[in-house]
């Protein structure tokens, strides 16, 4: 009966609707298995893998999951002040890239190392100096994930938490609203004055008393802040010397607020101020020479070394 | 004489016969509407289709050997995927049939049924940030062992709401009277639309 139509062709839309049913799995995993690799560091004291060379300019480094851009820069703090300023804008692709390193790989080590050292030794590609933990006994201290001292100094804490978000807070109100307690932190600092909070830069009108160096003093500094999600600058202010004086606390949250950070905190400065890119020193350490320290903070690519 | 009469009658039956058998014999006229009509046909078509009928509704379709048989393996994912399908399948009539010609007209329906394809989407999309997130994590997936739990649980999820994946379209179709019955010339866009968008 069928033989006198247009066309003979079968089809059945059941069998068709099954096999796209039962072939949805395959599919599905094929995206799975397409998706971009995600690398995950683990958070311990380890090196990091070793960067490429070959990706290093003078001034980059890109791979698939780290990008590091740096520069320097003139800015006028005053009419009559310019100072020196040594950048670098980092994206990374997974929190664990942002790290710490302590000399000799523990907490409480007496015997510190040069920054540029521990940057080596880590296989940073970019790393700035931390807060200088072990100059002082007290100190909300977290460090890879590791909760080392939760001793307060009533001071502003700045705390990084396992997404690689910033989060300042007065470090006592911390312990003792269960703020450190309750949250997966990967690292906290005690150093301060917190520069920028939520885009504004933060103008303290008291003597902070908690740094070593006096904040109103033109000092070299060094400061790290969140520009977005992963998205972090790093900043050193040459000073102490004819061509750069260096900045007050308060003009370098100017300065980290300029820059679009959402929020940004003061680390160790003076001698400790150090930026170290591809194992080289990137802005000029006053005092004739790089200071041994403690700890420092450092980027690392995640790809696995070939 | 009455042997060349009775030949002559034998021969104009057996060309009669022959017209209609022949498929497609022209129909002088025809009505739009009622039992006979091009929208009846297609509406007892859908009918079919929609229980399932194998038998009725693959000899209602002009161009193809169709079959719309419904076929159901127990309770497993995919024959839940399969039951949402079935239940969903929904038509609307719109307006009146329109005569193309002598023997073609047109009929204007709004099918509704469970769609596959956005389902897919919706499964995938789900897999793929739960599979993102564990990853980065620090979870490790090596092969489809290890994703299998995740794209079954994102199945059951999707499978709370089969509505969301519903979709209403609007065919032309275009029926054609043949042996004395209307036939429905099906096209792909319609016969994707009847297999849930599997095609």
């Amino acid at each position: 009966m069928v033989n006198d139509r247009a066309s003979v062709t079968e089809k059945d839309v059941t069998r068709d609707a099954v096999r796209v049913v039962s072939d949805m799995d395959s599919r599905i995993n094929a995206r799975i298995f397409n998706l971009p690799k995600v690398y995950v560091l683990p958070m311990d004291f380890e090196p990091s893998p070793k960067p490429d060379s070959a990706k290093f300019t003078e001034d980059t480094y890109e791979d698939e999951t780290i990008s590091v851009r740096c520069w320097h820069e003139r800015i006028q703090i005053t009419k009559k002040r310019t100072v020196t300023a040594n950048f670098a804008d980092i994206t990374i692709a997974h929190p664990t890239q942002l790290r710490t390193a302590l000399s000799n790989g523990k907490f409480g080590v007496i015997r510190r190392v040069y920054g540029s050292k521990m940057a080596e030794m880590n296989n940073a590609v970019i790393a700035v100096n931390g807060d200088y933990y072990n100059f002082r006994p007290q100190g909300v201290i977290i460090r890879q994930g590791r909760v080392f001292r939760t001793d307060p100094m009533d001071i502003d804490g700045l705390f990084i938490n396992s997404d690689g978000d910033f989060v300042v807070m007065n470090d006592a109100a911390a312990v003792k609203s269960g703020f450190v307690e309750k949250n997966q932190l990967y690292q906290a600092f005690a150093f301060g004055p917190v520069l920028v909070k939520d885009g504004e830069p933060v103008q303290k009108q008291y003597v902070y008393d908690s740094v070593e160096c006096d904040p109103r003093a033109q000092c070299p500094r060094t400061a790290i802040g969140q520009l977005g999600k992963l998205h972090y600058l790093l900043c050193t202010v040459d000073g102490r010397s004819g061509v750069s004086m260096g900045v007050t606390t308060n003009e370098l949250a100017v300065v980290m607020a300029d820059k679009k950070c959402v929020t940004a905190y003061n680390l160790d400065g003076g001698q400790s101020s150090v930026m170290v890119f591809n194992n080289h020193i990137y802005n000029v350490v006053s005092g004739g020479g790089e200071r041994i320290m403690s700890d420092i903070i450092y980027f690392a690519t995640a790809l696995p070394e070939s | 004489m009455r042997r060349w009469l009775r030949r002559m009658a034998g021969l104009c039956l057996a060309a009669a016969v022959m017209t209609v058998c022949s498929g497609c014999g022209r129909m002088p006229s025809y009505n739009l509407s009622g039992d006979g009509s091009p929208s009846k046909a297609l509406a007892v078509f859908l009918d079919e289709v929609i229980q399932g009928d194998d038998v009725k509704a693959k000899d209602m379709v002009y161009n193809y050997y169709f079959s719309a048989e419904k076929r159901t393996n127990g309770d497993d994912l995919n024959s839940r995927i399969m039951g949402c399908l079935y239940g969903s399948r929904s038509y609307e009539l719109v307006g009146k049939a329109r005569r193309q010609d002598s023997h073609t007209a047109l009929v204007t329906v709004s099918y509704t049924t469970f769609d596959i394809g956005k389902f897919e989407e919706a499964v995938t999309g789900e897999a793929l940030e739960i599979v993102q997130q564990r990853e980065y994590e620090g979870e490790v997936f090596e092969s489809a062992d290890d994703t299998q739990p995740i794209i079954d649980r994102c199945k059951e999820e999707q499978l709370t709401h089969p509505e969301a994946f519903y979709t209403t379209q609007r065919f032309e179709i275009e029926m054609i009277s043949c042996r004395g019955r209307w036939m429905v010339m099906m096209t792909g866009d319609f016969y994707k639309a009847l297999s849930g968008y599997a095609v």
